[in-house]
């Protein structure tokens, strides 16, 4: 019965050592932590032990110098570099191998490819016309219409401009030019009407279709 | 004093912050955000290099090991998959290249860097005690055998649990405390010898 208990200690004893180390850097689970303190207070070789392991940690924790860390940064970003040049010139090779490895006509596509590919870039990249331009409130209309240049007789005032315009169904949407021109807007069913009307006008000295007609 | 708390078994709001940092930096780093890269690298260089350092006992390869574990991270920092710490997760890398390293080599390992270190720095009397101790458990710690080497280090100057050992060293929990037994029996012997010696 006693040899059992005797058996029992030392098995809990060797248990407890085996943890000690780590007790000593306190990263045990608690229920670890339990079981060492309870063997520690009856067990004066384990606390012996335990005082050897917090030396041996005081002593090797000494502040060592180490290296330069900056220096090798910079080093590790060299050889981040220059590994993100391997794998360019890595991929560039495995792609020209396969197209080398496939039908006769497969440069030729791959080459037609990049083609569309750099026209459509360059498509991309030029703004198409019109575009980014300032538009006045006035333009919402003048995708629905015909566009004519106007230009009125010397003289004429804002008055007579303002009849004429309404009499025409216009809007006016650019003007005066350089040239003292006007721009207006109509609606393209009412186009012909309007410029024959704007012609008629005393006001009017020339009136002409510019542009295309939208839908 | 917490080395390097285990988050798992010892909840820890500072060290599960600090977790979690490391954990959102890895995840930069796997968008290929280098500036967080830069920060991890600045974070781990002292412990990894002064891991390394004893682990290989090669002062002038600790670097390109040191950047060689580094550039694995860089790699693989998308494929984290939080099983383990970030810690556990890097050390692993360091040590599997330090052994590659070595394995490369064919000559004994013999740098007594930390020796030469304390002949070079003489101090008051104490801290010329302290530091000649300091030197006599470097070249006892460097006389145990690689494996020994790594779950000394890893335990009492880095702080890791042993399950996070049993990880980084790819062997099992028991593995691990039986070379810290053999390692500390080992170390009891030179040290005694050494001190007797002085």
């Amino acid at each position: 019965m006693s040899g059992r208990v005797v058996q029992l200690d030392t098995e809990a004893h060797a248990d407890v050592r085996a943890l000690l180390p780590w007790y000593a850097n306190q990263t045990l689970a608690d229920y670890e932590r339990r079981l060492v303190e309870v063997h520690l207070a009856t067990c004066p070789r384990c606390r012996a032990e335990l005082e050897w392991e917090r030396q041996l940690i005081d002593t090797g924790m000494l502040a060592q110098p180490t290296g330069d860390v900056e220096a090798a940064l910079v080093r590790m970003h060299t050889d981040i570099a220059e590994r993100r040049r391997r794998n360019l010139v890595k991929w560039f090779a495995t792609a020209w191998a396969s197209l080398r490895q496939g039908p006769v006509w497969m440069p030729w596509a791959m080459a037609a490819q990049l083609c569309v590919i750099a026209v459509l870039a360059g498509l991309l990249w030029v703004p198409r016309h019109g575009e980014g331009d300032y538009h006045a409130l006035s333009a919402a209309d003048q995708g629905k219409g015909a566009t004519l240049m106007v230009m009125f007789r010397p003289g004429t005032t804002e008055a007579q401009m303002r009849l004429l315009l309404d009499a025409s169904h216009a809007r006016l949407v650019d003007g005066p030019t350089e040239a003292g021109a006007y721009v207006l807007s109509v609606p393209s069913a009412e186009s012909p009407a309007a410029l024959k009307q704007l012609r008629q006008s005393g006001a009017v000295t020339l009136a002409e279709p510019i542009g295309r007609t939208q839908p | 004093m917490p080395l390097n708390s285990d988050a798992a078994t010892r909840p820890d709001a500072s060290a599960h912050a600090d977790e979690l940092a490391e954990i959102q930096l890895l995840r930069r780093i796997g968008e290929g955000e280098l500036r967080a890269f830069d920060a991890l690298y600045r974070q781990y260089y002292p412990r990894l290099s002064r891991f390394l350092g004893r682990v290989t006992r090669r002062t002038p390869l600790v670097e390109e090991i040191l950047n060689d574990t580094m550039m694995v991270v860089w790699r693989r920092a998308a494929s984290f998959n939080g099983q383990s710490k970030v810690s556990t997760w890097i050390f692993a890398i360091a040590y599997r290249k330090a052994l590659k390293a070595l394995k490369g080599l064919d000559e004994p390992v013999e740098d007594l860097a930390d020796d030469r270190q304390e002949a070079a720095t003489p101090g008051p009397e104490q801290a010329a005690d302290q530091r000649q101790t300091f030197a006599l458990l470097a070249r006892a710690i460097g006389s145990l055998s690689v494996d020994h080497r790594a779950v000394v280090e890893l335990t009492y100057f880095h702080g890791f649990g042993y399950r996070e050992i049993a990880e980084i060293l790819a062997c099992p929990i028991d593995t691990v405390k039986t070379r810290m037994f053999h390692a500390k029996r080992k170390l009891k012997g030179l040290l005694a010898y050494g001190l007797e010696d002085e």
